[in-house]
């Protein structure tokens, strides 16, 4: 694909749900190929057990995910300059990546997420809540960054 | 536009901001259902916050014809409303900011009008957070200095703000989109020089 990028940063609000979640299955799908990384407007929240059990249903490993935010990421030597593409999941992270902009040349796009952690009551409707905002991230990354690499299980 | 502003009714919820009534996203309100279009609309941005502070602060839009330009979720121009504007305007291309505003202009009992009308004042509210933005938005603005219109601008510091065309006229610690609740920002009221 063209305009496959060498470093993506997928973000969200709280980089403990959906942008974990991009960041796994694109580490999935296409490993080697993208430098991947993901990050939130704020450190607040951490992986919860729905997004670890239906990521675990894709063979994606979250357990030993740990949130972090745009300004964590920096103190901690992961240089923003390196990344080509942020991809927001969430209209709080779009904002934040486009305040980026100021201090790093990047690439932002937009991919609207269904957030899952305030739907459903129960567990079974919270799982389909998840599994829901999971897929809309494959589906997205799928139509963005074509098929799965060669020699990956996805 | 009535399905829209159902929508809005139905899965945002109204707040108080800045003393202006606004329906507000929340974590429940599901809209990555609206496609790819971020809806900016759905939330306050420290530019358009401060903008609205200074309006009702000063009156400095007592008795004034205004546009609020890319107003998003109209905080500025309803600000200016209360604030005693004779007549509010909105310029905003997004049709859902449009049926926000109507919504949130009612919930503040304040009329704020679409459309090219003559006015006396321009408020702008944070359109610098993109390059592309910037580009379409600075020759509109230079249009109305040009014709001797007075232009507005608020903005915390975003990307593609014109600095060496401003002049700091205020500013106000406020809130910004996406931040932690109790986190302020530092945010400028600005002349948009000639």
């Amino acid at each position: 694909m063209a305009d496959f990028p060498n470093s993506v940063l997928f973000c969200c609000d709280h980089n403990a749900v959906r942008s974990p979640m991009a960041e796994a299955l694109m580490k999935k799908f296409y490993g080697q190929r993208a430098y991947v990384q993901s990050a939130g407007v704020r450190n607040d929240m951490e992986v919860d057990g729905f997004s670890i059990a239906v990521c675990r249903e894709m063979g994606l490993e979250l357990e030993r995910h740990r949130s972090r935010s745009f300004e964590e990421m920096q103190t901690w030597g992961d240089d923003l300059s390196q990344f080509d593409l942020v991809v927001a999941l969430s209209p709080g992270s779009q904002k934040a990546a486009l305040d980026l902009t100021r201090f790093y040349h990047l690439a932002v796009e937009y991919w609207p997420i269904l957030d899952p952690t305030a739907i459903g009551e129960g567990r079974e409707a919270k799982l389909a809540a998840y599994r829901q905002a999971r897929d809309q991230i494959r589906d997205r990354m799928l139509a963005r960054f074509g098929s799965p690499s060669a020699g990956t299980d996805a | 536009m009535r399905d829209r502003a159902a929508f809005i009714t139905r899965n945002l919820t109204l707040q108080t901001v800045e003393g202006v009534a606004l329906y507000q996203a929340h974590a429940r309100s599901r809209l990555s259902r609206l496609g790819d279009v971020p809806p900016y609309w759905a939330y306050v941005w420290a530019g358009g916050a401060a903008l609205a502070r200074h309006v009702t602060e000063t009156g400095m839009a007592r008795g004034q014809r205004v546009l609020d330009f890319g107003a998003g979720s109209g905080i500025v121009g309803i600000a200016a409303a209360k604030a005693g504007a004779a007549e509010v305007w909105a310029d905003e291309p997004d049709p859902w900011a449009r049926a926000a505003i109507g919504l949130n202009a009612a919930a503040n009992a304040v009329a704020v009008g679409f459309g090219a009308a003559p006015v006396d004042l321009l408020l702008c509210g944070d359109v610098f957070y993109s390059a592309d933005v910037a580009a379409t938005v600075l020759p509109v603005l230079d249009d109305w200095r040009a014709r001797g219109i007075p232009v507005l601008i608020g903005d915390p510091g975003r990307a593609a703000l014109p600095r060496t065309r401003l002049h700091l006229v205020a500013e106000y610690s406020v809130h910004d989109m996406g931040d932690a609740p109790d986190k302020l920002t530092m945010t400028g009221v600005y002349d948009y020089q000639p």
